[in-house]
Parts: C-alpha cells; sequence; structure tokens
C-alpha cells in the first residue's frame, strides 16, 4: 500500500498539468494581498454606500412621488425607510470611523432586511435588495462585534482581512481547479494494464488511493496559497483581527464563527469537493479514455450551477455542493427556499453522490477487467 | 520551404491535445452565450411597458398628487401613448423615457437610473456616472438605429442583432479568450524544440525565420478559432435578429458624455487590428520568455504576471488619471471595450482610445521583437540555437 501511495504520489507531482495548476494558484496568491488593496477589494465605506443606494433606489421605485395606498405596499415603504436610514447611519459611521455607529447601523439594517424579506417586499417590480440571508449575516457579525468591543474591517489591510477576502474567491475557483487535478485519476492506471495487473490490491483499493493522493495535493496547494495570503498580509499589516467574526451556515441557521475557523473550512471543503469530483472523473476517464475530453465534460459539470443556479437548489442533486461560498453565506439556501440545505447537508449529498459514483466506477472496471 | 515548414508546424500544433481542449473550451463558451447569455443580457435602459404601467396605477390611485406627481403621471401616459402610436412617437417616447431616467444626475436625491447600476459590486462602481454614461449610450444609438432602421425593430433596440452581439461579446471575453488560447497553445512552442535540436540545426531556415512561421502557426490557428466562434454565433444569431447595419454602435468621444456613432465595418475593423497585434505581441512575448528561461512553465508564468499587472496599475480611482498604465498593454487587453470607448470612461483617460491602444501595442511589438533579436543572438553565441 505503502508502494502505491509512494507511486501516485510520483506521478501527480511530475505531472506538467498539475505543475500548472500549483503556478496559477501560487501566482494568485502571491499577488493577492497586493491586487486586493489596489483594487480596493472589501472596501467598507465603498460596500456600504452602495448598500444605501441599492435600498434608496428601491424605495423611490414604490414612493417617488406618493406615499402608496395600499397598506402592504405602504409596508413596503416603511420597511426601505428604515433600512435606508440605518444604511446611511452604517455608511456615514464608516466615513467618520466611528466603530459605535458601524455597529449600530449594521444590526438595523440587518434587522430591517430581514422584515422585509419576510414580507417579500410587495409593490417592487425590481426587486435586487441584500436577502434576508444578508440581513441575518449582518446581524449576527455586528452582535459579535458589539460583545467583542471590535472595530469592522474595513479594508484588506492585514492577515485576517486578506483571508476574509480570499477564502470566497478560492472556494468559487476550488471545482474547476480539482478537475484539473482529479482529471487522470484512473487513465495511467488503466494505460498500464501490465503494472495494474502486477499490484496486489484490487482495482477499487488503486483507484481509492489515486483519489486520495490527489485530494492530498490539492488540500497542500490550496493551504500553500492561504500560507502565502497569511505571509502577504501579515507584510503588510501583521496578522490582524483573528477573532474578526464571519458566519457560515452548517445547517438551518447562520451561525457567527471567528476568522479562523475560515482555513478550517475551506480545507474540510477542498477533501469533500474533492471527493465528488474525483470520483466524477474517474468515472468520467473510464467512459471517454481521454484526459482532455474529460477536463472538459468535468468543467461543464462543475459549472452547472454558475450558469444553471436554479437547478443546483434540487436538495438531492450534488450540485449545491459544488459552490461552497454560495451556501456558507446562505445564498443558496435562500434563494432555493430550502433551509435544510447548509454546509452539512450539501457535503452529506455530495457525499453519498460520490459513494454512488464510486460504486458505479467500481462495477464498470470490475465488469471490464473480466 | 517556407510553405512546408509552416503546415508541419500547423499539423504538429494539431496533433497537441491542448490545442483540442482550447478549441473544446471555445465551443463550450459559444454554446452558453448563445443558449443562455445573449438573450439574456438586454440593456438595462430598456423601456419596460409593465414597470410603466404600474407606476402609472400606482399614481392614479393615489388619493392626492402632488404638482411632481401630475407631471410625472402625465408623462408616463403620454410615454405609454406613444409606444402605441406611430414610429415617430414612439422614438419620441424612448427619447422622454431614457431622459426621465437620466433625472439622477442633475437631482442626487432622485434615484431614477435602473436598479442595476445601485447593484452593481464592481470595484469603484460609480451610480451616478455610469448611469448618466449608460443613457447617453443608449440615446446616441437610438438615434443610429432611427436613421438606418426607421421601424426601430425590438431586436436591434434589445441589442441582439449580430453585429450587436459581435459588440458585447468582444468587450471583453473574446480578446480574453485569445489570450488564454495563445499562451495555451504557443506556451511551450520554443521549448518543444530544445528537444529536437538535430533537426532544428539540420533546417535550411533561419532561427528568426522559423519563430516567426511558428507564430503565424499558432496565430493561424487563433484566428480559426475565433473565426469559427464568429460563424457560429452568427449561425444562431442572424436568423432570429438579423445582422445590425449602419451607424448603430455607440462610441464615447471622451469628453462630456459625448457620442458619436460606428458602423458595424468600422468597429470590426479596429478589433481586427487590435486584435491582430495583440496575439502578435502575446506569442512574440511568449516565444522571448522561452528563449531567455528555457522553460515552458516559467515563460507562461512571467507572462501571466505581466498580464496580471493589470490588477495592480489599472484602477479606477474616482477620476484621477495616472498616465504610465496607459503605455502597458495590459491595460488595452479589453480590446472591444477600447474601441466603443467604455475602457476610457471607466478610468477617465480620453487617451484610451482604439488609436493609442494601436500606439502601444505597436511600441511593444518593436521592444519585443528587438528584445527577440538579441535574445537569439545571445542563445547563437552560446551554441544553444542554430
Amino acid at each position: 500500500m505503502k508502494a502505491l501511495f509512494r507511486l501516485n504520489w510520483q506521478l501527480v507531482t511530475h505531472t506538467r498539468r498539475n505543475l500548472w495548476v500549483i503556478l496559477v494558484v501560487v501566482l494568485v496568491a502571491a499577488g493577492f494581498v497586493p491586487a486586493a488593496q489596489a483594487q480596493g477589494l472589501g472596501d467598507f465605506t465603498h460596500s456600504a454606500l452602495m448598500t444605501k443606494d441599492t435600498i434608496k433606489a428601491a424605495y423611490q421605485q414604490v414612493n417617488r412621488y406618493v406615499t402608496p395606498e395600499q397598506p402592504q405596499v405602504r409596508q413596503t415603504g416603511q420597511v426601505l425607510d428604515q433600512a435606508w436610514s440605518a444604511a446611511n447611519v452604517m455608511y456615514l459611521g464608516g466615513a467618520m470611523d466611528d466603530a459605535f455607529n458601524v455597529r449600530d447601523g449594521m444590526t438595523r439594517l440587518g434587522a430591517a432586511l430581514v422584515a422585509g424579506d419576510r414580507s417579500g417586499y410587495p409593490g417592487l417590480v425590481e426587486l435586487a435588495l441584500p436577502n434576508r440571508a444578508a440581513g441575518r449575516r449582518l446581524q449576527l457579525v455586528s452582535q459579535w462585534l458589539i460583545a467583542q468591543d471590535q472595530p469592522v474591517q474595513r479594508r484588506v489591510a492585514d492577515s485576517a482581512s486578506a483571508l476574509a477576502q480570499f477564502v470566497p474567491l478560492a472556494m468559487l475557483c476550488l471545482p474547476f481547479l480539482l478537475v484539473v487535478v482529479m482529471a487522470d485519476g484512473w487513465l495511467t492506471t488503466a494505460r498500464h494494464a501490465s503494472i495494474q495487473a502486477a499490484v496486489p490490491v484490487g482495482l477499487p483499493v488503486q483507484a481509492a488511493v489515486a483519489l486520495a493522493v490527489r485530494s492530498g495535493l490539492a488540500v497542500l496547494a490550496i493551504a500553500g496559497a492561504m500560507g502565502l495570503v497569511i505571509g502577504g498580509g501579515a507584510l503588510v499589516g501583521g496578522l490582524g483581527a483573528l477573532r474578526y467574526p464571519f458566519t457560515l451556515s452548517l445547517g438551518a441557521r447562520l451561525t457567527a464563527v471567528p476568522m479562523w475557523v475560515n482555513p478550517v473550512v475551506l480545507l474540510t471543503q477542498t477533501l469533500l469537493v474533492s471527493s465528488f469530483v474525483g470520483s466524477l472523473m474517474l468515472l468520467l476517464n473510464s467512459w471517454c479514455h481521454n484526459v482532455w475530453l474529460g477536463l472538459v465534460l468535468g468543467w461543464g459539470v462543475v459549472s452547472v450551477p454558475l450558469v444553471f443556479p436554479a437547478i443546483a437548489h434540487w436538495a438531492w442533486l450534488p450540485l449545491a455542493g459544488l459552490t461552497p461560498q454560495a451556501i456558507m453565506t446562505g445564498a443558496v439556501q435562500n434563494d432555493g427556499g430550502n433551509w435544510a440545505l447548509g454546509l452539512i447537508g450539501a457535503d452529506g449529498i455530495m457525499l453519498l453522490w460520490s459513494a454512488g459514483l464510486l460504486g458505479w466506477f467500481a462495477w464498470r472496471t470490475q465488469r471490464l477487467a473480466r | 520551404m517556407w510553405w512546408r515548414y509552416y503546415r508541419q508546424q500547423v499539423r504538429l500544433l494539431l496533433r497537441q491535445p491542448k490545442t483540442w481542449l482550447a478549441g473544446g473550451l471555445m465551443l463550450l463558451a459559444t454554446l452558453s452565450f448563445g443558449v443562455r447569455f445573449n438573450a439574456a443580457s438586454l440593456p438595462p435602459e430598456r423601456l419596460r411597458p409593465s414597470a410603466l404601467a404600474t407606476e402609472i396605477k400606482t399614481l392614479q390611485s393615489a388619493t392626492t398628487l402632488d404638482g411632481l406627481a401630475t407631471a410625472a403621471l402625465r408623462q408616463d401616459q403620454a410615454i405609454q401613448r406613444g409606444l402605441r402610436g406611430s414610429v415617430a412617437a414612439r422614438r419620441q417616447a424612448m427619447t422622454v423615457y431614457l431622459q426621465r431616467l437620466d433625472l439622477n444626475f442633475y437631482d442626487a436625491n432622485n434615484y431614477s437610473y435602473p436598479a442595476v447600476y445601485y447593484t452593481d459590486r464592481s470595484l469603484n462602481a460609480d451610480p451616478v456616472r455610469d448611469g448618466h454614461f449608460g443613457v447617453s449610450r443608449m440615446l446616441a444609438q437610438l438615434a443610429g438605429i432611427a436613421r438606418v432602421a426607421p421601424t426601430l425593430p425590438q431586436a436591434w433596440l434589445d441589442e441582439q442583432t449580430f453585429s450587436q452581439t459581435l459588440v458585447r461579446v468582444s468587450a471583453v471575453w473574446l480578446p480574453w479568450a485569445c489570450l488564454l488560447a495563445i499562451m495555451l497553445i504557443g506556451g511551450d512552442v520554443v521549448v518543444r524544440d530544445w528537444r529536437h535540436e538535430t533537426v532544428t540545426w539540420a533546417l535550411p531556415l533561419s532561427v528568426h525565420g522559423q519563430l516567426a512561421v511558428k507564430a503565424a502557426a499558432v496565430l493561424t490557428l487563433v484566428a480559426a478559432g475565433v473565426l469559427a466562434f464568429v460563424g457560429l454565433l452568427a449561425l444562431w444569431v442572424m436568423p432570429q435578429n438579423g445582422l445590425g447595419h449602419g451607424a448603430i454602435i455607440a462610441h464615447y468621444t471622451g469628453h462630456k458624455f459625448a457620442f458619436d456613432l460606428l458602423t458595424p465595418a468600422q468597429y470590426d475593423g479596429w478589433l481586427a487590428v487590435l486584435l491582430g497585434l495583440m496575439s502578435w505581441l502575446v506569442i512574440r512575448l511568449l516565444m522571448l520568455l522561452q528563449v531567455l528561461v528555457r522553460r515552458t512553465g516559467l515563460a507562461v508564468g512571467l507572462a501571466a504576471v505581466l498580464g496580471l499587472t493589470a490588477l495592480v496599475t489599472l484602477v479606477r480611482d474616482g477620476g484621477t488619471v495616472r498616465t504610465w498604465p496607459l503605455w502597458l498593454p495590459t491595460t488595452y487587453l479589453p480590446v472591444g471595450r477600447v474601441i466603443t470607448g467604455a475602457q476610457g470612461f471607466w478610468y477617465s483617460a480620453a487617451r484610451l482610445t482604439a488609436a493609442q491602444a494601436a500606439l502601444v501595442f505597436g511600441l511593444w511589438i518593436g521592444g519585443v521583437e528587438l528584445g527577440l533579436w538579441l535574445a537569439v543572438r545571445h542563445a547563437q553565441h552560446q551554441g544553444v540555437m542554430a
């Protein structure tokens, strides 16, 4: 077994395609902090200004010239008015560097957005407001900041703030990178039947080892990237507030957790998503016997939740799990109307599918070997 | 000999799986654009009769209306009537509608632009300036369409004709696709020969000639991919929405939100020139890096670093113009945006035009060609090249 692991490790670390992936990951991670600072990524004041404008624009849709006659529409106007006033407090607090007003504005804005989303904003024709999950996130973060007497992160200025911006981006790209790493999971073995026959373990175990080694490489690459981002942030402004809150949804509810949990979640997601992508690629390998065709098909599958988000909302498909950044923020649950679909649920479904695909692959290869 | 060497290079490139990967990705992109994104990406300023009707209903159901509201109701009703009337009345209604959208530019408390301007999360978006730009562009386009297609076909107004689709797709995505395809196909085109030194040394062609032919072979395949993409798009779009001819493409002059109009032929001409210059620069730069570092990964990595410098150098900075990024080729990578002037507007740089892009690409090509000539001389001097 040890020899099999070593053989696979040598194979993946000498594959040019994997070296490319590592090169890309290193380049992006190394340049992330300077690029984020130059482009103003995560600029709190700008984001608060845009939120304020969004709400005001929506308010004017229902209340531009007259106070609406229908009580429900009038209530929409009132909720939006409250939300706008809270967003204004948050924005001005940010502009004046007043931590109290920022947190107060966030709390009130969160409450108004949750109330508004519950009502469904009757009377609004063009609905483009932050959703209930965003409102709940604001509430949780502000509660945490008030309890810990912490200021809000205003821009990428240290390791913690860099990590807060990098992790969602990494999660978005994760399935695409994994498809590349997993692209030849079975092809090399399948092409060398004599070696395959000489290995003293069965085909499913060989496949599982191939999958495990590639997952390990992906985890190492992502961990290295996070190390570079943390290092880059530390060079600019130190480690920062590692207990700054961020929200994630494990089950039906959003929860606030400290920032240091973020890398743990990303690495866990890398492992879980790689189990699904890996088993999918094994099956594709056994069908099309071509790494490049497998790549195109694999990218096709993992881009479905981005191109057709509505399909990803079907709970019994594994596609929601391929967008961990959207599940963590509650966006998938909110849009799909299925709050049971937290990280645990989506990952569980994805693991079930992985087991199914692996079983299918084992059955196929054994039937072909006979 | 040249022709045979060129054919051999094309054949060799076609045998590489990554060439077919590039082709497959382009096909996927074409399909997803044709199936989903083209029909979905309508201009946000388009007139939506349902929103207009809702506003009229709301205003009519109010028990009391002040002077402003009464004027708004009358204007709404006039627009609604105009839409049902003659072509001239329809055009007038649309003009009035667009002018009303633009109120936010003159009154900070009137959030009148389409919601997308207030929800745009792109970095450093400015709803009022961007909204005014969008409305001014649509007004210019409406005037152009009215001149060449007096019946104001809906597909033209919604920018769904083939010419307008090509403008949208070539704004950013097509040049990026070209760039990635060149890096994918041509990233190892010189280094590969290091493995066959005896063959290279025996060729009766100079090294400079070989490199030029190799560059031409890579660009032939990329051009074929782009033409296939454009052809498929035409097959998809033209039967439904037509070609879209005449001066209908709004071009920002760079000053005071003033627009003039380009014909598709003018736009496509500039697009071909700039894409060609950009592609030649990229492949020759990749070759130079390969000759210098003699490693594919390192060469493509360095080229990618150069490309990614745009993320650090090109920043929309609230109207502050920085002149030195205007001399970097990465500033001009979104070729279509450069031609229509949108890139110049976004970065508050009136000089960021198609002509300036051609000049900068040309200057960089000169520099890279000189660097390549020197690098090859150095390699020959060391005895590693024929």
